[in-house]
């Protein structure tokens, strides 16, 4: 009886394993009708950029329809709107159901699942997008919002780090070099230095604009689940993990008492917190050294094209990966797409083709860029072309996997592996994967909003007394309830670590 | 009586097709889009549309009262807003006034575009020019006082100076385009009222006090009470950007406006924020009925319906 | 004519004015100076009234993209010609008709017009409306219909001004005449309305011309963009900058090369300029429409 019991298990599991055989098969086919179906469909792919009208426009839809045509019977269509007004209009076509397939998704893609303008592809993202699935298999845990996924996580800096982004020549007056540099005594040394040398300049300056000059200083330690609750990433989940207000930790405090040392010494640029004028700028105007902030391996790169000036960064802060970090920035498909199969297939070139991805990065070879170095896979200008001239450029952050096309010339040769290797390192969140839902505290939100607003800059500018103002700014979170909002988390982060340990 | 009503309204038909298109306008712009109101008391969900959306109740409007600052941003957004329009009434009309009894055309001209201009620079960038003023670091009041050898004053610290700074910047940008309206009202005045008067031996100041002013009224009660039905909203930009966001003002310069758009960067609801509206304009709508139902009492001939 | 205490009141009038005018101008002076400072000069030692490092860059900056910018102003210009037209003639007319005598349904249409001053749908359905219904959207109608064409309070201005302005015996003498409603309206109000016209059709003109939030909302095609939504696309790419600086995203692209600080201030001097400019000879109708209705009677 026992024994008839297993073998029919064994046929049964055998017939099944053969179904599934077959049903692979047959999906390739499937996939295949669906996608040529004779029908093309046209697919509207929206990013923000900063020219809404670039000149090789034309031409780059063009060719990804030449790309898209043995794989899809559908067509592209390319629309850049500009950063300034990117997050509206989104808001507005996601609204108003109008055309629109796949859009760069940069804030709120919980709240707007949750609104139904999203569209869910965990279904299908394995048939209709295999390679961009296996392409960023690693991160996409991240971007379970309830069990559905809107979208693709990009392949960028993912993971959070800061450090030191200064000038080199300063620091080499100082006498130290970048790997003297390891900690944050080590920054307090250099900027000491640094104050005593050049009495007349600035040796901290903020990272953001109308923010503190330590914005940074706790980066990497914990991470910020919402509104300043969360856990610290060292966090041993075993015993399953604590939710803390950050802003109430030792490290937030000890934090504060740097910032108001460091500002009482003169380290600071004066008026940080309502200052309008972006870092590059600053920096360009030759009378300041550096700031604290975000670390990643193009960091030099970007920097040095935007302040023309020798720049060296050394990270400082723990490196760590939240779910936060990953999945803040997403290619997503909008709910009201037509064809959300052949919008899969679009999305799959951008993740694994080559050819697609320098379309879409870099333009047209030839004319936008062109190939340096075939063996090394480098790219740049072409003899006369130069940033303000050229006709098309989209930034690694958003071309969706960089990785399966061209470096571009200014960038380290083997630009790519670091990027994997600094997110591959990075600490993992305790809560890594956990989304937390905000319904049941929207109103605890709000007010706390205000009251960062109101404390965050001061505090971490050093601006004010870090006893009584610390004190003060959790005293107000508190009556603003962020004591719900532990309670909420940790409720939500015990129940996700329960079913997923 | 039958026929008198068929008159009236025949005689009507007239005024009637006259206001047509403004009339089909405000429906397409105004009271069609109006039942979006039905979002702040749903739950959006934009798979199931808009109005088929689940109901929400009243917990929309929740967190605009649960905030601990509930009554402080209340309280500012109203005493800006009636300190906003005692101010620039006044300074408009004295602006008018004085334009209206200024003989040279070339004067007057000159004078006007200048009060004008204020009002044609957009908000953000009257914040940095106001930020030039009275920056910490390079501010020229600062710098002057520091030349004078005094203290300097961190105004963006420092909220005391703010109810007067922001009076002071929203008069300066709002009280030249007002001027218009009264000093086209003054212009409209008989002129024979003057000359009246002129005969009777009557002051300049005479002829401003018992004429012009008493003339003004209309329109003084008109504006007042238009404004009095916004009385729940405040200029984004005056009270976010002017003081860039400086967190040791927001005491003074948090409104419901900004209050709700710093609450909502972060979860961007539209349910929430289309609460926000229908609350400022309830509340501007019962006190406008007030005041209009008071003004009708005073006199009939002011009231605004 | 003119006696010894009218003159020393004008030199008063004309001293007061002087001081009020130079308050509200010493600002734009300012503009002026800072869009005309070396962009470093500005990071390092902030804005100031005579400048000790000039520089025309951001005016080169501008001149590089001058074939955008003339394009703008041509769309600004064509949307506040045809906008302020119809807008002026729309708030005529109901401002007209509120302010005859009781007839039927007077009191519906006034309330009608102010409930609007009170409530609006908010963007979203306002948005869908002009897109989904009525296909707006990259176009110059999308520019001149929202929201600007006829407001509640320019209506009331109008209304206030005919009901204290146009006699009531000169229309009854027009009936009795057999003038139709229209004829009276053309004939007899709109020559006594001429302040008000003038009045309206300045702050009509002005809220066309100074209008980004249309472009923001209806227009995504570079070809429609109005000269202050260029004005306004930059300073919002720059707060975006600022807003996400911190969130891993890290937009170069955004300052690379511009003199931000003093390009800001210049593109404001270009979208006011040209008003400055024309503002004289609107002027001299606005005073002359001012005028005519002060002789009247």
């Amino acid at each position: 009886m026992k024994k008839k019991l297993v073998s029919g298990l064994l046929v049964a599991a055998m017939s099944l394993s053969m179904l599934a055989g077959s049903i692979v098969s047959l999906a390739d086919e499937a996939t295949d009708a669906v996608l040529k179906d004779g029908d093309t469909t046209e697919i509207l792919m929206v990013w923000p950029g900063s020219n809404a009208s670039p000149a090789s426009m034309q031409e780059v839809e063009d060719a990804m329809n030449e790309l898209i045509a043995p794989v899809a019977d559908a067509k592209i269509k390319l629309q850049i709107i500009e950063w300034g007004a990117y997050d509206d209009q989104i808001n507005l076509m996601l609204s108003s159901g109008e055309k629109l397939d796949i859009f760069l998704g940069t804030s709120n893609i919980r709240e707007r699942g949750q609104r139904g303008q999203l569209y869910d592809i965990a279904e299908d993202v394995q048939t209709y997008a295999p390679d961009a699935y296996a392409a960023m298999e690693r991160y996409i845990n991240a971007c379970y919002f309830d069990g559905a996924l809107y979208g693709l996580p990009i392949y960028r800096d993912m993971a959070a780090q800061a450090g030191l982004i200064c000038r080199k020549d300063i620091l080499d007056e100082t006498g130290f070099t970048v790997d003297d540099v390891k900690t944050m005594d080590d920054v307090e040394k250099v900027i000491e230095k640094v104050h005593e040398l050049h009495p007349e300049m600035y040796a901290l300056i903020p990272s953001d604009l109308k923010s503190g000059c330590l914005l940074n200083y706790i980066k990497g330690q914990f991470d910020d689940i919402s509104s300043g609750v969360g856990v610290a990433m060292d966090d041993d989940t075993s015993d399953g993990v604590t939710v803390v207000n950050i802003y109430d930790t030792d490290e937030y405090k000890e934090m504060a008492k740097v910032a108001y040392d460091w500002n009482q010494k003169g380290y600071f640029m004066p008026d940080s917190t309502t200052n309008t004028t972006p870092r590059q700028d600053i920096l360009k105007a030759n009378n300041a050294f550096g700031y604290f902030g975000n670390y990643h391996p193009g960091i030099v790169t970007q920097e040095v094209m935007n302040t023309g000036m020798d720049i060296v960064a050394m990270p400082i802060t723990e490196k760590s990966l939240s779910t936060q970090s990953v999945n803040n920035i997403e290619w997503l498909v909008a709910a009201q797409t037509e064809n959300p199969e052949k919008t899969l297939a679009v999305l799959n070139l951008l993740y694994s083709s080559a050819d697609f991805q320098n379309l879409f990065r870099y333009g047209i070879e030839g004319k936008d860029y062109e190939v340096k170095d075939a063996e090394k896979g480098i790219a740049g200008y072409p003899e006369g072309v130069t940033s303000a001239t050229v006709g098309w450029g989209n930034e690694m952050w958003l071309s969706g996997n960089a990785s399966v096309g061209y470096a571009w010339e200014t960038d380290p040769e083997d630009v790519f592996e670091k990027y994997s290797e600094f997110n591959d390192t990075a600490t993992l969140s305790p809560l890594y994967g956990f989304i937390y839902d905000t319904s049941n505290v929207k109103n605890e939100i709000t007010a706390i909003s205000n009251v960062k607003d109101k404390y965050k800059a001061i505090i971490e500018n050093g601006d004010a007394d870090p006893e009584t103002a610390v004190a003060e700014f959790n005293e107000e979170l508190k009556a603003a309830g962020i004591d719900h909002i532990i309670e909420d988390v940790q409720a939500q982060a015990d129940a996700w670590l329960a079913e997923n340990k | 009586m039958n026929s008198k009503k068929k008159k009236m309204l025949k005689r009507a038909i007239p005024l009637y097709i006259m206001v047509a298109p403004g009339f089909i306008y405000l429906l397409i712009n105004n009271y069609i889009p109006m039942l979006g109101i039905v979002i702040a008391f749903k739950n959006l969900n934009f798979s199931k549309g808009i109005l088929k959306s689940d109901w929400a109740g009243l917990s929309n409007f929740e967190y605009l009262f649960k905030a601990p600052d509930a009554f402080l941003i209340t309280r500012n957004t109203i005493l800006y807003n009636v300190a906003f329009i005692v101010v620039n009434t006044v300074v408009a009309i004295v602006i008018a006034i004085i334009l209206s009894e200024i003989r040279s055309k070339m004067k007057v001209k000159i004078f006007q575009s200048c009060v004008l201009i204020p009002s044609l620079i957009s908000i953000i960038i009257v914040s940095y020019l106001a930020y030039a003023f009275l920056s910490g670091r390079t501010g020229f009041i600062n710098g002057s006082l520091a030349a004078a050898g005094k203290d300097t004053i961190s105004f963006y610290t420092e909220p005391k100076y703010w109810p007067a700074i922001l009076i002071f910047i929203n008069c300066w940008k709002g009280a030249g385009y007002s001027s218009i309206i009264y000093l086209a009202a003054i212009l409209g005045i008989d002129q024979e009222m003057y000359e009246a008067a002129e005969i009777d031996g009557a002051t300049r100041w005479n002829k401003i006090r018992f004429i012009t002013l008493p003339m003004l009224k209309s329109t003084v009660i008109t504006l007042t009470l238009m404004n009095v039905g916004r009385i729940f909203y405040s200029d984004f930009g005056l009270f976010y950007q002017v003081p860039m966001n400086s967190g040791a003002l927001i005491n003074a310069t948090n409104t419901i406006d900004t209050y709700v758009y710093r609450g909502l960067i972060e979860l961007g609801d539209i349910s929430m924020s289309s609460a926000a509206c229908v609350y400022q304009s309830l509340v501007g709508f019962v006190l406008v009925l007030t005041a209009n139902w008071v003004t009708k009492k005073l006199s009939s001939e002011n009231a605004l319906f | 004519m003119v006696g010894k205490g009218e003159r020393r009141y004008q030199r008063m009038l004309t001293v007061i004015m002087f001081l009020i005018s130079l308050i509200m101008v010493i600002p734009l002076i300012l503009l002026v100076m800072a869009s005309i400072t070396s962009n470093n000069e500005i990071v390092m030692h902030g804005y100031s009234f005579w400048p000790k490092e000039f520089s025309l860059d951001a005016y080169k900056y501008i001149w590089n993209e001058k074939a955008q910018i003339f394009h703008a102003y041509g769309v600004t210009v064509l949307v506040t010609v045809i906008g302020t037209a119809v807008g002026t003639m729309l708030t005529l007319l109901y401002g007209y008709v509120l302010a005859q005598p009781k007839f039927p349904g007077k009191s519906f249409l006034a309330f009608y017009l102010f409930f609007t001053m009170l409530f609006n749908g908010g963007l979203v359905p306002t948005y869908i409306m002009y897109t989904r219904y009525l296909h707006l959207k990259n176009s110059i109608a999308a520019l001149i219909i929202p929201g600007l064409l006829m407001n509640a309070f320019n209506v009331i201005l109008a209304r206030t001004f005919i009901q204290s302005n146009v006699p009531v015996a000169l229309k009854e003498a027009a009936e009795i005449d057999g003038a139709s409603e229209f004829r009276i309206f053309g004939q007899v109000a709109l020559p006594l309305c001429k302040p008000i016209i003038a009045t309206v059709g300045l702050f009509i003109g002005l809220s066309y011309w100074n209008d980004w939030m249309n472009g923001l909302y209806y227009v995504t095609d570079a070809k429609l963009f109005s000269i202050q939504q260029l004005l306004n696309n930059m300073i919002k790419n720059i707060e975006f900058l600022s807003k996400n600086a911190n969130s891993n995203i890290n937009v170069s692209s955004i300052s690379g090369g511009i003199p931000q600080e003093t390009v800001r201030m210049a593109i404001a001097i270009v979208g006011l300029l040209p008003i400055l400019l024309v503002f004289p000879f609107v002027q001299k109708y606005f005073i002359k429409g001012i005028s005519v209705g002060a002789v009247k009677g």
